[in-house]
């Protein structure tokens, strides 16, 4: 297992403009991906579907 | 996650040259995609399989624990959702939490095949989350990872740079050669993507 990067810190990454709506909409949408932590890579032998009949 | 390593290799290096912005398709549902599974359309599986390949392999590693289990694991539970298609109800609600519990479900059986202790033991005495809590966040990551896969490409690049590989907004600028106001403006764009597709989530 690979430790994950560094969250993003999310006043960095979106800025103070908007809404305080529209920010905590943004905000959720990170802390949503935080938490979800990157999904894995496809290998090449998973590049295609499996063979089906 | 090991395939972590590997994100680099879907993200390209450096930026394509500019070309004319495509006309948005009409993507098909993933409903309209399971009908014509149902009718044999390997097509139809092939979108199906692109759309959902590293929320059903992320579930999988995360209950197996081990990447060529889990891989097996993936495709017998895109072979299950081939052969199970015709069950699927499209009044009975949409296709995201009906794969999911096919692809849980083939991944138990290969789990259950093991000779080896499970990778999320459950019964000892820790920190660590319980089945209740091990379930929400397999849902939460599975709900995720395919809205990830549903944003426009130039978007999610840049989501996926800044969250998953930790480049800031002037690393990722210089590492595809656009402008710092487009990075922070795909990224902006992109969270509010995803957050309107997940706003059940989001509660």
């Amino acid at each position: 297992m690979t430790t994950p990067p560094t969250p993003p810190d999310f006043h960095e990454l979106v800025g103070d403009e908007g809404t305080p709506e529209e920010l905590a909409k943004l905000r959720r949408a990170h802390d949503l991906l935080i938490a979800a932590g990157p999904p894995p890579e496809l290998s090449p032998r998973l590049a295609e579907p499996p063979r089906t009949r | 996650m090991d395939g972590v390593l590997a994100i680099g290799t879907r993200l390209p290096l450096k930026p394509g040259p500019a070309t004319m912005p495509r006309v948005a398709a009409i993507e098909p549902t993933d409903e309209d995609l399971l009908a014509r599974v149902a009718d044999g359309d390997r097509e139809a599986f092939g979108d199906l399989y692109t759309r959902y390949a590293r929320a059903v392999l992320g579930l999988a590693m995360r209950r197996l624990g081990d990447r060529g289990r889990a891989e097996d694991a993936a495709q017998e539970a895109f072979a299950s959702v081939w052969r199970a298609a015709r069950t699927y109800r499209r009044d009975r609600g949409p296709v995201a939490p009906w794969l999911y519990a096919v692809a849980r479900n083939a991944i138990a059986d290969r789990g259950r095949a093991r000779v080896e202790l499970p990778a999320e033991p459950v019964d000892t005495a820790s920190d660590e989350p319980g089945p209740p809590e091990h379930a929400e966040q397999s849902w939460l990551a599975w709900r995720v990872h395919r809205a990830l896969e549903t944003l426009p490409e130039k978007e999610r690049e840049v989501v996926e740079l800044a969250y998953w590989r930790g480049l800031s907004q002037s690393e990722i600028s210089d590492h595809l050669g656009i402008p710092l106001g487009t990075v922070k403006t795909r990224t902006r764009s992109g969270l509010r993507r995803l957050a309107d597709d997940l706003g059940d989530e989001l509660g």
